[in-house]
């Protein structure tokens, strides 16, 4: 409770700040002009998103065993509502953890294969510069063509988004080891397997960590780009489903949602960062977390 | 001299470098080339991408036959080039006025802060429906995404940027009687701008893609909209051209804002520079 109170008193200018964004938001709701269609005002205060939106999304559940289907004549019920949430969520979520699991491992290695020596470095480095200047969203319809527009394909998608920066991260990360490093442990005796476990992935750690937080932005933005325009499921694709009735009321419930995933993913990284992290001063682990 | 310097013999020397560049551009073509015999129809080879960027460049009966402007593909171009570039400025100008002065404010700091918070983790990307509906299918709506998410970038760049300029710079300036006009023109700006250019440089890399993606959700001209028309009849060749056209002025804006930085830090030691 104390602590709560000096929290408040601390962060009070703060807190006010979203108190103010809220209300702002509320009072446009109220002031700005209602659309003509039931179901889309301008700007939807937060009882409507969260009272005829929220309730609304029932009409994206298509399982009649466990809740009315509306689209076959069913009514719209909370339950119904909270399971489609519930099952597009899961769905982006899926496609987000196993690309970006999968884009980071694959590039991870394909970046110290080629950090091994600097002939394959000088080979890399300008198609992968040129690679990682291509507008990554840009490229979405591409990925239609070559694997569909299906689960999959969304997952590749991600991956390769990832993927590039950890590719381009590991290889910055190699060559920035002091050379020092690496020939004291060869003059000990070190076998490469050695000299790779005890030197170069204790170091290339924080680079690594500092691509998590950037790749975890693109592979929300990677995710959602394409269930705008591709994948016909997850949470992303919903939004669009409202927009074509600009039903702002649910783009903005889902939005919320999204706010809280993506908070969420951050918060929880960064937990785990700074734990694997803690041997390092805490200057340097801080900025690689930042 | 120089010349010498170029032709020493050695991975790490210029001429190293370049010839191994060429010869990995040259495998990477190569590996495109195998890549579209395997492929087929939907991975189109470079060569033909070539002659599509020629033929429709600035003149394209194609995209004309789709029901866009006559012009090619230049007018597109130029069209996302200028949102994103104008996009980019202006949140450049907002993020670094705003970080700026929330790192001399503690005031603006507490205000900004959960701001900058929400909008630096939301996906900016959830936004753009909503653009399109409040400010309709105009160049004002991927303008305006683009220049807020500049913003929520270079404002935390410029605040932690502006916190690792050593503070003895600022103490010396304020003993000397500095007032807070000097102190930023002389100072903090100077000394924090190798790092700004990394946030210019992360914003631009970001923009390109979230200009072409609001193009695609709606917008009557521009790169994203010729992809969205190229994707209905299947012309795999037409996107992959204009893609990599895109990347080409992506690289060339890289590129000039790097010259800019080396023009503009001309005056540091050299390992100063880099961020």
């Amino acid at each position: 409770m104390k602590a709560l109170r000096r929290y408040v008193v601390e962060r009070k200018v703060s807190l006010l700040t979203i108190l103010a964004l809220l209300l702002a938001w509320q009072a446009a709701g109220y002031l700005s002009p209602t659309s003509a269609l039931r179901g889309s005002p301008l700007v939807p205060p937060f009882e409507f998103i969260f009272g005829p939106a929220l309730l609304g999304m029932s009409d994206y559940w298509q399982y009649e065993a466990l809740a009315p289907v509306p689209s076959l004549g069913g009514e719209q019920t909370w339950r119904g509502a909270f399971l489609a949430l519930g099952y597009h969520s899961a769905l982006t979520l899926w496609r987000l953890v196993s690309g970006f699991v999968i884009g980071a491992v694959i590039g991870t290695i394909l970046g110290l294969l080629v950090a091994r020596s600097s002939i394959t470095r000088g080979l890399f480095a300008l198609p992968l510069h040129l690679l990682r200047m291509i507008p990554l969203l840009a490229t979405i319809p591409l990925f239609q063509f070559w694997f569909g527009a299906t689960n999959m394909s969304a997952i590749i998608f991600v991956a390769y988004g990832v993927g590039v920066v950890y590719f381009v991260g590991t290889i910055n990360a190699v060559s920035n080891i002091p050379p020092r490093y690496i020939e004291y442990a060869r003059t000990l005796g070190a076998s490469e397997w050695r000299i790779f476990r005890s030197i170069i992935f204790p170091a290339i750690l924080p680079e690594l960590f500092s691509s998590v937080m950037l790749t975890l932005g693109l592979a929300w933005s990677a995710v959602i780009g394409a269930e705008y325009i591709g994948v016909n499921s997850g949470i992303g694709r919903m939004i669009i489903w409202a927009e074509f009735f600009s039903n702002t009321g649910r783009m903005a419930l889902v939005t919320i949602l999204l706010m809280v995933y993506a908070g969420l993913s951050y918060f929880l990284f960064r937990r785990i960062a700074a734990r694997i992290l803690s041997w390092m001063p805490s200057s340097a682990s801080r900025s690689a977390v930042l | 001299m120089r010349l010498r310097k170029f032709f020493r013999i050695g991975l790490d020397a210029p001429l190293g470098i370049f010839l191994l560049s060429v010869i990995g551009l040259a495998l990477t073509l190569a590996l495109w080339q195998v890549a579209s015999e395997l492929v087929g129809r939907y991975m189109p080879p470079p060569l033909a991408v070539l002659n599509n960027m020629i033929a429709n460049f600035s003149a394209s009966r194609a995209l004309q036959g789709l029901g866009l402007p006559p012009g090619g593909y230049l007018p597109h171009l130029m069209y996302t080039v200028w949102n994103v570039t104008l996009g980019v400025s202006i949140g450049v100008a907002i993020g670094i006025t705003t970080g700026l002065a929330s790192w001399r404010w503690r005031m603006v700091d507490e205000v900004t802060d959960p701001i900058v918070t929400i909008f630096g983790t939301l996906p900016i990307l959830v936004a753009a429906p909503f653009f399109l509906i409040w400010f309709g299918l105009v160049a004002f709506a991927q303008v305006s995404l683009v220049a807020f998410y500049a913003a929520v970038i270079l404002h935390l760049y410029s605040l932690r940027a502006s916190r690792n300029v050593d503070p003895r710079y600022r103490d010396y300036a304020l003993t000397l009687g500095a007032n807070d006009s000097a102190l930023f023109r002389r100072i903090m700006v100077p000394a924090a701008l190798p790092e700004l250019v990394g946030g210019i440089r992360i914003a631009f890399a970001a923009a390109w893609g979230l200009a072409a993606i609001a193009e695609l959700l709606g917008a009557q001209f521009g790169v994203g909209r010729v992809i969205v028309s190229l994707t209905a009849v299947y012309d795999v060749e037409s996107i992959v051209s204009i893609v990599l056209l895109l990347s080409a002025f992506a690289v060339l804006l890289d590129v000039l804002v790097l010259a800019g930085r080396a023009w503009a830090t001309r005056w540091m030691p050299r390992e100063a520079r880099r961020p």
